[in-house]
């Protein structure tokens, strides 16, 4: 009956692969030069990172870690309330520690060393940068500038900050931020969404949100709408969920009701939505770590004893995960990508 | 749109192997296509769909029934969608997305073209070849070259030999 299959036409073949998971994808290159070409297009790589984000089963990352030993990186799929390890991956050099990701890719240091990757785990592709100096407590960022698709390394430290570009090879040192005196954050790494770094930024007054944007190299305060009512000074978080820059708080006074609300697609865009109400909350929403949908469900992670809980909105309870073993000392969640392949690396 | 007459207003589609198929209007104009031909006053007589056959257009027609049955509800309109094609082979999927793509149905070409990859997901490279009608033309060498970058990606896949 092969021959009865109609030719499809380009647009719709694109439309297929980019709703493929991330394996099928990588071996259907094998198909042909043109499915190759086409898998390996930057514009069509960008189109099958977003539809995984958005999709409801996925492919995901996830870096297991004890305190003595380690269990490498994995690819994993999260389907129904059980982790199925797809593959384990050595990182390049045996760096683990990771600083922040970005798009599919990570960026790992030698431990306590000047030495940084930027590193993809699904194709295996690296580059490598070294930092100027030494940077402790400093505030690491990866972001992807939308415009010229050039992954850059954002690093805030106290007064100033400094801005790697992967396509020209070099630093831009000692940048004064124009918004803000100094730079108050935990020493997290920044939420990569849009190809910005968010973070929060600690003022006297109140908590903002500060970004890195890429395409003009600055830092920029988030301005937040009347749509996103926090009350009293309630601490606000930021996350991201399926592609969308989140911020969550509690409700008040109310500890056990956590509030979601997300921002449109883009950097400009300043739409806010309430996503949902997260109800009968049992943990400090400081320990509360917003990862990733599987289907309708949220899965979070309790930060206090690292291990993953799912979140039903439908039922508003919470659920455990089978896998009882992940995460312990930590683990990072996110999308992979087919960016970044050793041929153009 | 004849909304205010109080009754249903019923549009005559025509496949190229000119079968007729009768379609409340408010159903088919899921389809921009018809819904342009509709708001243009040219859906008067019977609607010729040239690059849509019979069978392909009954199909779409209990598609467009059955999802303009379903309240405002996305939940219970995506069971229906993942019912109405479970039973789907892949011939029937690619005139499908074909024909939805003319009648510029995105929700259905959204959900064909996610079926169609769910049932290329554990498929052999050369069972994708065949399907798709696709010369492979990498030399044996080329092929081996691209294959062991992505060596992984290659297990639990089915065997070549079937179809």
């Amino acid at each position: 009956m092969a021959d009865t299959t109609p030719d499809l036409p380009q647009e719709i073949i694109e439309l297929i692969l980019s709703k493929l998971s991330l394996k099928s994808l990588l071996q259907f290159k094998t198909v042909s030069k043109s499915w190759n070409t086409l898998i390996s297009d930057p514009i069509f790589v960008k189109n099958h990172h977003q539809q995984s984000k958005q999709s409801n089963s996925n492919d995901l990352f996830l870096h297991k870690k004890s305190w003595n030993s380690s269990d490498g990186f994995s690819l994993v799929r999260l389907e129904d309330e059980k982790l199925r390890t797809q593959r384990v991956i050595a990182p390049p050099h045996g760096w683990e520690h990771v600083l922040c990701f970005c798009e599919g890719l990570l960026l790992i240091q030698q431990y306590g060393s000047r030495r940084l990757a930027l590193w993809n785990p699904s194709t295996g592709a690296e580059k490598s940068l070294w930092l100027p100096y030494n940077c402790f407590k400093s505030n690491f960022g990866l972001c992807r500038d939308p415009i010229t698709d050039d992954f850059k390394v954002v690093i805030a430290s106290w007064e100033h900050y400094m801005v790697y570009s992967f396509k020209n090879n070099s630093w831009k040192k000692r940048i004064k931020y124009e918004c803000v005196e100094y730079y108050r954050t935990q020493y997290i790494p920044g939420v990569c969404v849009d190809g910005a770094s968010y973070w929060l930024w600690l003022s006297q007054n109140a908590t903002i949100i500060m970004y890195f944007d890429p395409r003009d190299d600055k830092f920029k305060i988030l301005q937040k709408t009347e749509s996103v009512v926090v009350e009293g000074n309630e601490p606000v978080f930021v996350a991201e969920l399926r592609g969308r820059l989140c911020v969550y708080c509690n409700n008040g006074r109310d500890k056990e009701t956590i509030l979601i609300w997300t921002k449109g697609k883009g950097i400009d865009n300043n739409s806010w939505n309430k996503l949902m109400n997260v109800e009968n909350v049992t943990m400090p929403i400081l320990w509360f770590e917003l990862k990733c949908f599987i289907g309708n469900k949220i899965v979070i992670r309790n930060a206090k004893d690292d291990r993953l809980v799912v979140y039903n909105p439908y039922e508003k309870k919470f659920e455990q995960f089978e896998d009882k073993e992940v995460g312990i000392g930590g683990c990072y969640f996110y999308t992979p990508s087919t960016s970044y392949e050793k041929s153009n690396s | 749109m004849a909304a205010e007459t109080g009754t249903p207003t019923t549009l005559t589609l025509k496949s190229n192997d000119d079968e007729l198929f009768s379609v409340a209007e408010s159903a088919a104009i899921l389809s921009v296509t018809i819904r342009n031909m509709v708001e243009d006053g040219c859906a008067g007589g019977v609607i010729p769909l040239d690059n849509v056959d019979g069978k392909t257009l009954a199909s779409v027609i209990t598609y467009m029934n059955g999802i303009s049955a379903i309240p405002a509800d996305e939940e219970k309109k995506k069971s229906y969608r993942d019912k109405f094609l479970s039973d789907k082979d892949f011939e029937t999927l690619a005139d499908m997305v074909l024909a939805a793509n003319y009648l510029n149905m995105s929700c259905l070409m959204d959900a064909v073209s996610a079926k169609i990859a769910q049932v290329m997901e554990k498929k052999s490279v050369g069972w994708v070849r065949r399907k798709f009608g696709i010369e492979n033309d990498y030399t044996p060498e080329e092929e081996a070259a691209v294959k062991e970058e992505h060596k992984w990606t290659f297990e639990g896949v089915e065997t070549d030999d079937d179809n």
